[in-house]
């Protein structure tokens, strides 16, 4: 095996190799070094933000058993090896998209690594290339994971051929790349044309995409089955002025969106050569060009007397600036974000004519736990920052303050994700559903929504934005988003039972508005002593666990 | 490609009406000088003035918002990547690869910088051994203290025995031997031909070793001469009454009673 992959990396660093890259603008000396680097930085956990090393490796298995179980299942139900093909194509590109799409931004539009090298003589397309290299071992993990037993069962299926394996793979391979490709062409439009001043927060605005592709699916399929009679229409009817185009409109259009298509994928990935590294290193230089406004709020003010003063009014303020200023915090909940803002005006819009009260299942059911799920979503991640290396400052806090400082948090919290949300909610909701029902739905709304916060206060570890960020709590999020899913789901069956009477309705939300109430007092303990615990507080001073035992 | 060739009276580092701005600031107002080789040049200014900002323009960091920049012969940015194998820079606020040892950084840097194997070895025992950190070479970065992270730097702006020199702050976060030590170095480097741009705001480490000083106002250049002819210029003589005169500086002594007034 050593003797294979010494064999393999001589031929890939021989002369053929070489000359090829050098064909394509790239230093071939300094493109290896710079692949072994990203290699140890990814293997040594440098690069945490970025998947590798065990990590990718944990991806890869979960999804050899995933894809192995619904591969399994396709061969019991005897689905045709026709279909099986393209429903692995699809799952392998929307999961790879989920995955590519962070971590090209990861890597691409990384300013630290751009500092470094910067004044280092390694050209764009060198630096780039290699970086390249580092997301191909990555779409060859995860396709192998997603497509690998697949397409060995795929051979038992009904018309399979001979050649049904290699055939899989071939497809799921070169689609992957492409998609890959169309990635980097992406962030490379990014990087020429944005501001660089900008970037890094279009940049995590970009990995809310995948999200949106899914939610917009159902709207682009049936947009792509329309396709054939609207353009047969549009040049038929209207460009060439009522006579028939020959192999139809369909043809022509797509030869459009090919001749717009392919120039600006190549343009894309043309963009990351040249002065793609000073641009990307520029990011460090430029900082932001948004002016903040003085902070002398009535809101600062209200949240001092509500979280108990200056301390609390510290925590609700830097909680609520730096959630909108953290690139890498926004990085880790643009695609939640999305998936929120954009379902709730599609449940509320949706949900218009269905009250709650109604005997039909209205969606806006759904609300206040979409909103429960994108606060889970903030909490879990709300530790990691860019700026973690400024917690010092936090150490040298009088002891006392952290109390303070997480009702400040927590105000912050409750806020944006519960109060705002439900006074814009509130008109919308008494327009349709009237005063009363509205009014009642809503105080329920942010009764649970208060629970969800208050329950999600837990998952806080340390210092709000003061941590270094790990990959291994994003793996976190899909188990804990499928489980809040499935509670929620019971949630909402119970809610439609419970609306079938108002009375019940606002016992409930006393109810639940108390249990909230309790649950945040006990969870601020807790956020109080995790603060602790990650600052490494507790190893100076004296532990309760310690008292009991002196005393 | 081959190195230009310059005689001692040549512009290694040439400037002229070089201007750059950060989104609607403008930072540097078309400033122009020239160093020549084996000067030492000091660059001054308050903070925020754009020292670190034409610094960074001269190493290819920074494309030159207008202006010319060549460094030995080369136009920048369009050939940066053959100006910066001339270039050895040392940041004022570095980052580094903190899983790398800190033999691993400089064998990448040497590397990259394309220095033969065998020479860079014996760079990077030579530097370790002196910069005191020979014991270290195994530790990862993350385990450096700052002054042990700026010895690093140095030796990493040195691997490749640049013609330029191109230092800012670079005797941030050493401690006193290896300050005297780096000063002397600087002089001695010098005297081996090298052009080095120095960028501080210790100003008696500049009187000791620089022959001229640039300094920068407001993204202006406000001065460009040999520090004897600055000194004789202002009535104080020493470099501090240069530095506030030319600046604008304000009185510090009413500066320290408003704070202490506002502390009361």
């Amino acid at each position: 095996m050593t003797a294979l992959k010494a064999a393999v990396t001589q031929t890939l660093r021989g002369r053929t190799v070489s000359g090829l890259l050098e064909r394509l603008g790239i230093e071939p000396r300094r493109y290896w070094i710079l692949v072994d680097l990203f290699h140890t930085l990814s293997e040594r956990r440098e690069a945490v933000q970025q998947l590798g090393g065990i990590a990718l490796l944990f991806v890869a298995c979960f999804l050899v058993v995933i894809s192995s179980l619904i591969s399994v299942v396709m061969w019991a139900i005897g689905i045709p090896a026709a279909v099986h093909l393209p429903v692995f194509l699809i799952f392998t590109l929307l999961i790879l998209a989920s995955f590519l799409v962070p971590e090209t931004a990861n890597s691409l539009v990384n300013p630290v690594e751009g500092m470094i090298l910067a004044h280092q003589p390694v050209n764009g397309a060198t630096y780039t290339s290699a970086k390249l290299t580092h997301l191909l071992r990555i779409v060859v993990y995860i396709v192998l994971g997603m497509n690998g037993v697949p397409a060995l069962l795929g051979t038992l299926l009904d018309g399979a051929a001979w050649f049904y394996a290699p055939l899989h793979l071939t497809a799921a391979f070169a689609s992957s790349i492409v998609l890959a490709l169309v990635c980097c062409s992406f962030f490379g439009w990014l990087i020429r044309f944005v501001p660089v001043r900008r970037l890094k927060g279009i940049a995590a605005m970009a990995q809310g995409l995948p999200i949106l592709m899914v939610i917009s699916s159902g709207f682009i399929f049936d947009l792509i089955r329309a396709m054939p009679a609207v353009s047969d229409r549009i040049f038929s009817d209207i460009v060439v002025g009522g006579y028939a185009v020959p192999g139809g409109g369909m043809g022509v259009l797509c030869a459009s969106f090919a001749a717009i298509a392919l120039p600006a994928f190549f343009l894309g990935l043309r963009s990351l050569s040249g002065d793609y590294l000073i641009r990307v290193s520029g990011m460090v230089h430029s900082g932001s060009a948004a002016k903040t406004r003085p902070h002398h709020s009535v809101v600062g003010a209200w949240a001092a007397r509500f979280s108990g003063g200056q301390v609390g009014r510290a925590g609700f303020e830097f909680v609520a600036n730096l959630i909108w200023r953290d690139w890498r915090f926004k990085q880790n909940i643009a695609a939640m974000a999305a998936m929120w803002i954009i379902g709730s005006i599609a449940l509320l819009v949706l949900g218009r004519a269905v009250s709650p009260f109604s005997s039909d299942l209205a969606p806006a059911h759904f609300l206040p736990h979409l909103s429960g799920l994108a606060v889970t979503s903030v909490c879990n991640v709300l530790a990691f920052g860019v700026d973690y290396k400024g917690v010092w400052v936090f150490q040298i806090a009088p002891d006392g303050s952290f109390s303070g400082f997480a009702r400040g948090v927590h105000t912050a919290l409750l806020a944006v994700f519960v109060l705002i949300p439900h006074l814009i909610w509130l008109p919308m909701a008494i327009w349709s559903w009237g005063a009363i029902d509205a009014a009642t739905f809503i105080a329920y709304s942010v009764a649970v929504s208060t629970l969800y916060v208050a329950l999600s206060l837990r998952l806080i570890c340390g210092i709000p934005f003061g941590r270094l960020f790990e990959q291994n709590r994003m793996l976190l999020t899909l188990p804990l988003a499928i489980l809040c899913s499935f509670g929620a789901l019971i949630a909402v069956v119970l809610q439609y039972v419970l609306f079938r009477s108002g009375v019940a309705v606002v016992a409930a939300t006393l109810l639940v508005g108390g249990a909230a109430y309790y649950m945040t007092r006990w969870s601020l303990t807790a956020v109080e002593a995790s603060i602790r615990y990650n600052l490494k507080l507790d190893s100076l001073g004296v532990l309760p666990f310690y008292q009991e035992i002196n005393t | 490609m081959d190195r230009p060739n310059l005689d001692s009276n040549d512009a290694i580092v040439s400037v002229d009406r070089l201007a750059f701005s950060y989104g609607g600031a403008q930072v540097l107002h078309e400033i122009g000088f020239t160093l020549r080789k084996g000067e030492v040049v000091g660059l001054l200014g308050p903070n925020g003035a754009g020292k670190s900002t034409t610094i960074k323009i001269l190493t290819g960091i920074l494309p030159p918002g207008g202006g010319t920049v060549s460094v030995a012969g080369f136009a920048m940015p369009a050939e940066a990547a053959e100006a910066k194998k001339r270039i050895g820079y040392v940041p004022e606020a570095a980052g580094l690869f903190e899983s790398l040892s800190g033999q691993e950084f400089l064998e990448l840097i040497g590397r990259l910088q394309d220095v033969p194997e065998d020479t860079l070895q014996d760079r990077i025992r030579r530097f370790l051994e002196h910069f005191d950190l020979a014991e270290d070479r195994r530790r990862r970065l993350e385990a450096y203290s700052k002054g042990m992270r700026q010895k690093i730097l140095l030796a990493a702006a040195l691997l490749h025995n640049p013609p330029v020199l191109l230092l800012d702050e670079p005797l941030s976060g050493l401690d006193v031997n290896a300050q005297l030590m780096v000063r002397d170095l600087i002089a001695a480097l010098a005297r081996e031909g090298k052009t080095i741009l120095y960028s501080s705001h210790v100003l008696d480490v500049v009187e000791r070793v620089c022959d001229r000083a640039l300094i920068i106002n407001e993204g202006a250049l406000i001065a460009d001469d040999t520090l004897d002819n600055l000194k004789r210029s202002t009535a104080g003589g020493r470099l501090e009454d240069i530095f506030r005169q030319l600046t604008h500086s304000e009185d510090s002594d009413q500066t320290v009673s408003d704070i202490i007034e506002g502390l009361r």
